[in-house]
Order: C-alpha cells, then structure tokens, then sequence
C-alpha cells in the first residue's frame, strides 16, 4: 500500500456509515480523513464540517458529501428552497456545499447523489454551473472511483468540472474568477480571441450558467449572417418590413429575453445598424423593422470577436460610443493555443479523455475493456513518450515521443477546437484498430494502445485536398481528388471537406438547409459550421472572401 | 405526510440502502465479503444519529404508511420486490450468488422509481 503521506485524503460529510466502510474497506488508495469524531472517520453535519474545514483549510484534498441528513433541527443549515424540516434534510447537502463554495471555492467536492435524485428547483443547473463540483453518474463502487479520480485530476489541472479546460496557465486560470465576476448582473461582456479558443462556450458555460438568468442563452452568430439581414435578425422585423419578409420574426434581442445574448464575430455589424445596437443596449427596448412599436427587453451581452474591437474603433469600423457602452473593462481576453506550450499536455489528455466518452468512441472503448477484462467505462488516459501512466487501471493511450514533439511544434491556428479534433481522431482510429485487432482474432497483452505516429502526421497535416477533376460532370455528381498512398483518415477528411464545400456552394452558405441535408435538421446550422471549422474549410474563403 | 415524501423515505431508506453495501463491493469481492455485505444491507439497513435499524422493522413500518395511501393492488410490486429482498436473510448463509443477491436488492430501489413514476403519470 502506498504510504499515507501520498494517498490522497478524502473528507466524508456523511449522518450515515456505509460510505465509511467501503471506502475504508474496498479503496486503500485513499486515505480517509479522520476527525476525531468517533470509530468512523466521517462528519456527521454540516456545522461539524464547516467547523472542521475552517481550521483545517488545507486538511483534505476531496470532499465527499451526503444529500440527506437525518439530524436535529439545529444542526441544519438552513437552505431557503426546503420548506419544510423533511425537505431541508433531504436537500441538506446542497446548503453544506454551497458554504463549501463560499469559503473555500476550490475545494472540490463530489456530492454522493445522483443528478436524477436532485428534483429541487434549478439545483441540477447550479451544480452544473459550479467548478470542482462532481455529481456520481451511478451507484457503485466504479461510479465513486471515477468520480474521485476525476476530482483529483481536477486539481491536479487547475480544475475541469465546470467543462472547461483551464490548465495551469496563471493567467489563464484568472480567467475563470473574472469571468465569475462578469457573471453577475446585466452588465455586458467583451469576449476576444482566436476562433477556436472557446468562447462561445465559456460564455454559456461560465457566464450564463452563473449568472443566475432564467431566460435562455441564445447564439448569435454574424459569420454566418448576410449583412443585409444583421438588422432583422438583431432586433426583429414585422412581414413586409423588407423584400422577402413574409412572416412576423422575432429577434434575437427577443428571443434572449431574461437570459443571455451571446453575439459572435460582433465587428460584423454595418456601422449603420450600430447606432440601433447601440439604442437598445440603452434604453433595453427593440424595435422590430416595419413595427410602430418597441419591446421591452432584459437581456444581458456577451459581444465576442476574434479581432480587437479597441483596434475596430481606431480603424473606424467600430463605433466607440457602442465599444464604451459595451465596457471596455469587461474585457477578457482567450489567449491562442500556441501561447498556453505548457497546457498543451494536460489538453491533449483532457481531450482524449473526453473523446472516449462520447457515445460512438466509447461504444469502442468498451469493446476494447471487454476484450481486456476492464469493467465498461473504464477511463482513458493519454501518456507520451516513455512516461509512466498513473497505476489506477486506465486504459493507456501511448504516444510514441517523435509524434509528441510534431504535436507540440505545430501552431494550432484552430486552437482548443482544433486540438479537440486532432484528440478525438487519435482515439477513435486507435481504438478501431484495437477492435480490428481483437475481431481479427489477436488477443490484447495489455492495455496499453500504442498510436500510430503516422495518424498524428495525417491529421497535422491536414487532408490532402487537390483540384477537382477537369471536364464536365453530371449535376448530381460531386467530384472527389484524393492523393494516391492516402490513410484512412485522411481520406475521410478529404471526402467531408469536398463534400462541405460542394453543399456550400450548393445551399448559397445557407448553414440551416446545410444541417437539413445533412442531419435532418434546420436547426442544427450551428453544428455544421462548427463541423466546417474542425475540418478546416473557412467560411470567408468558402464565400470568396479571402 | 405527503405521499411522495413518504416514497421519498421509502427510497432514501431502503431503496438506497438495501443496495449500497453490495453495489459499492469491487468486482472480485469473495463470497464471505458478500454474505457480510448482505448482512450489513438487511440487518444494519438504517445506521446513523437515530440508532442501528433492520431493512425488516423499516419495512414494516413503511407498508403501515403506505397502506393509509395506497391500496393493496398498487403496492403488489414493490411489496413482492421488498419481500424477495428480505427472503435472503434465510439463505444468506448457504451458497452466495452475488448477481442474484443484488439483483434483488437492486430491485427495490427501481420498484419504488416505478411506482412514484405512475403516481406521478396520474
């Protein structure tokens, strides 16, 4: 057994015994705080473990913490939602994690319930919302172990759980507490950086989700927009306001409504139509085009755009009074992937981590646990070079150092989004050719799962995309080139980026009936030009436009 | 008492408990480790600030509330699963099958989810 001074020290806030005695039992590395309470190392409230915490700050690397005490009255926190004794005890963790994270906010905490069993207004969301906070995703002794595992590596990493991958950046790490800032209020907030550095995500993750709106996050994205249209789509338009309004629409303004308008590539708005902009951040009312009158609207801005908006005024593309009206102090700025060397380790294991739990790969993933006697779900983890892999029953995903440094030195125009792709590629081909071995009758030795340096040189390489084939073809034929001696992945990346371009072409960028055809959905215009940015077709290029 | 809080309970008390000890043994636990785990589940159900309390003595105090909610029909599934739960304190010494013993003690925690699923369909 390891020694005590290098197991990890966990915390249990628990009325009850049984988590004692299994973790006690059934899990030795971990070691179990004990606070001189009684024969089971466990604090049996919440007052006892506020108390504990405040002279022990430093006393516990993981908190694991009950839902429901059965206590007296008066060793309840008082939890405003719980009208009643039985509901503030049935709800009782919730008011112990909420100090918890008043005073001592990177504490993390693993809540022993599941999200399921928390039917307590909007507290699922405001877990979810919170950093270093864990809900189980099941009821066994896996489910508990992940879930430490995660907390750990968490920390390890400079936290994870509210979705986002923070790394060990100072300044990077900043963000996460300022943007917490912003989140409260209406105040609106200026978001710039890199296409592909996460701040449409940040914004719903981190401002939204904290900021405590009722209303829905709404994304509106200018990229995607034709100019002519920006005024209808910001602020509404009644029918026949304009040729080929044929119906009422709302604006996103509207649409936002008690929550969060998160407006991507902002610059993009006509200096015309900013002074409208620039109205409706003051005086919170929109007017529809053609309407004869205005709409109260509560709304709170998250304005982003991968150019500087203070160079935007300088160049006159921007107009200063709405740059000010948008709070020049609000802004937070996303640095590019290729400033942040050395988070790129933990990114690219954070990644791969979560590629092997999204549906398909993890369907791949299991199959390889299965061949290897591993429970489903096992975790995944990234080691590089000839780097040890944490002996805690992963699955180890071994790349080869050469492929490492070409990983390292490339530039990462697409950023985090770019990275995530790569990440994903290397497990799902790696893992298929762990299946393809084990369905061709080859037994696994162990599990470690080498990948080929030769898929991160096609990935990085990008698809090699050539001219289409000269002469006329048939209307409902789409031209492919692909260069002889290609992999398979790089041939599926060549195939979708020529596919992408052709219905592009096809639809006149129109990102809705690109997502019908393709996924039989209009709604879903967002996914596919997220699709087009991990695949590396750019939309201005695709227009024309540069 | 409202019904779902008493359902609440139901689950918190039994449904959680009955399965945990079992649930959160690893997968290469030995026989004996489970027979002592199903002995925790049924007979040391309920530990905490209150005292020790068996899955039986809860149950039984559970069907009395319930039974002023509920009529006999409506209970029968969860009844037959608790009661296929409790059958194990007679076998629990002989040979052990530890899917079988957590199939049912599993079982109680989605026969109560089912009947607050249905009351809650009507």
């Amino acid at each position: 057994m390891t020694d005590d001074l290098h197991r990890p020290r966990l915390l249990l806030i628990d009325d009850g015994e049984t988590y004692a005695e299994v973790i006690s039992a059934h899990m030795p590395q971990y070691q179990l705080v004990d606070p001189g309470l009684g024969a089971v190392a466990r604090l049996p409230d919440g007052p006892a473990a506020l108390e504990w915490l405040a002279a022990h700050p430093d006393g516990a690397d993981v908190v694991l913490l009950d839902m429901r005490f059965d206590v007296a009255d008066d060793r309840l926190l008082p939890l405003p939602e719980a009208t009643t004794a039985r509901r503030q005890r049935r709800f009782q963790g919730v008011a112990i994690l909420r100090e918890i994270r008043r005073r001592h906010p990177d504490l993390p905490v693993v809540l022993l319930t599941r999200v399921a069993d928390l039917s307590l207004g909007d507290v699922a969301d405001e877990l979810a919302a919170q950093s270093m906070t864990y809900v189980l995703d099941g009821d066994d002794l896996d489910a508990l172990r992940i879930r430490i595992h995660a907390a750990l590596d968490g920390v390890a990493r400079g936290g994870e759980d509210d979705g986002v991958l923070w790394g060990s950046d100072p300044a990077v790490r900043a963000l996460r507490r300022r943007l917490s800032v912003l989140a409260r209020g209406r105040m609106s907030v200026i978001l710039e950086g890199e296409t592909g550095t996460g701040k449409s995500y940040l914004a719903e993750r981190l401002v939204h989700r904290a900021s405590g709106r009722r209303g829905p996050f709404v994304v509106c994205d200018l990229a995607t927009v034709p100019t002519e249209l920006i005024p209808a789509h910001l602020f509404g338009a009644t029918r026949g306001a304009y040729t080929g309004a044929v119906a009422d629409r709302k604006g996103v303004f509207e649409l936002a409504d008690r929550g969060t308008l998160f407006i991507d590539e902002i610059q993009n708005v006509p200096l015309e139509v900013q002074k409208q902009l620039l109205l409706v951040l003051q005086e919170r009312k929109v007017r529809p085009l053609g309407a004869s009158r205005e709409v109260d609207v509560d709304v709170k801005v998250i304005a982003a755009s991968n150019a500087s908006l203070a160079e935007a005024v300088r160049a006159g593309t921007f107009r200063a009074d709405l740059y000010m009206r948008l709070s020049p102090a609000t802004r937070v700025f996303l640095p590019p992937l290729r400033e942040r060397a050395a988070d790129l380790p933990f990114l690219a294991r954070a990644f791969c981590a979560r590629a092997a739990d999204e549906p398909d790969v993890a369907e791949l993933r299991d199959r390889v646990c299965a061949a290897l006697d591993r429970p489903a779900g096992t975790p995944l983890q990234l080691v590089t070079g000839r780097a040890e892999p944490a002996d805690d029953g992963s699955l180890v995903l071994a790349l080869p150092e050469p492929a490492w440094r070409r990983l390292a030195a490339h530039p990462w125009p697409g950023n985090l989004r770019e990275l995530a792709m790569v990440m994903h590629n290397v497990v799902t081909f790696t893992l298929i050719g762990a299946v393809d071995a084990i369905e061709g009758g080859l037994r696994l030795k162990s599990a470690r799962l080498q990948v080929d340096p030769g898929l991160i040189a096609d990935l990085l390489a990008g698809a090699p995309v050539t001219d289409g084939p000269s002469g006329p073809l048939p209307p409902d034929v789409v031209p492919v080139r692909l260069e002889p001696q290609s992999t398979l992945n790089a041939v599926s990346v060549a195939v979708e980026r020529q596919y992408f371009t052709h219905l592009f072409q096809q639809t006149d960028g129109d990102f809705g009936a690109m997502a019908e055809r393709l996924l039989g959905d209009a709604e879903r215009g967002r996914a596919v030009r997220l699709r087009l940015n991990q695949i590396g077709l750019k939309v201005r290029e695709l227009r024309g436009d540069g | 008492m409202a019904l779902s809080d008493i359902l609440d309970d139901l689950q918190h008390d039994l449904g959680k408990h009955l399965a945990l000890p079992v649930r959160m043994l690893p997968a290469e636990a030995d026989e004996a480790t489970v027979r002592a785990a199903v002995h925790t589940a049924l007979w040391r159900t309920r530990r905490g600030p209150s005292g020790v309390r068996d899955a039986a003595s809860l149950w039984a105090e559970f069907r009395a509330t319930l039974g002023e909610h509920l009529d006999p029909a409506a209970l029968a599934p969860l009844t037959v699963a608790i009661e296929r739960a409790l059958a194990w304190r007679s076998r629990v010494e002989g040979p052990l099958s530890r899917r079988a013993v957590e199939a049912d003690l599993v079982a109680v925690g989605d026969a109560i989810r089912a009947l607050r699923d249905e009351l809650d369909d009507d």
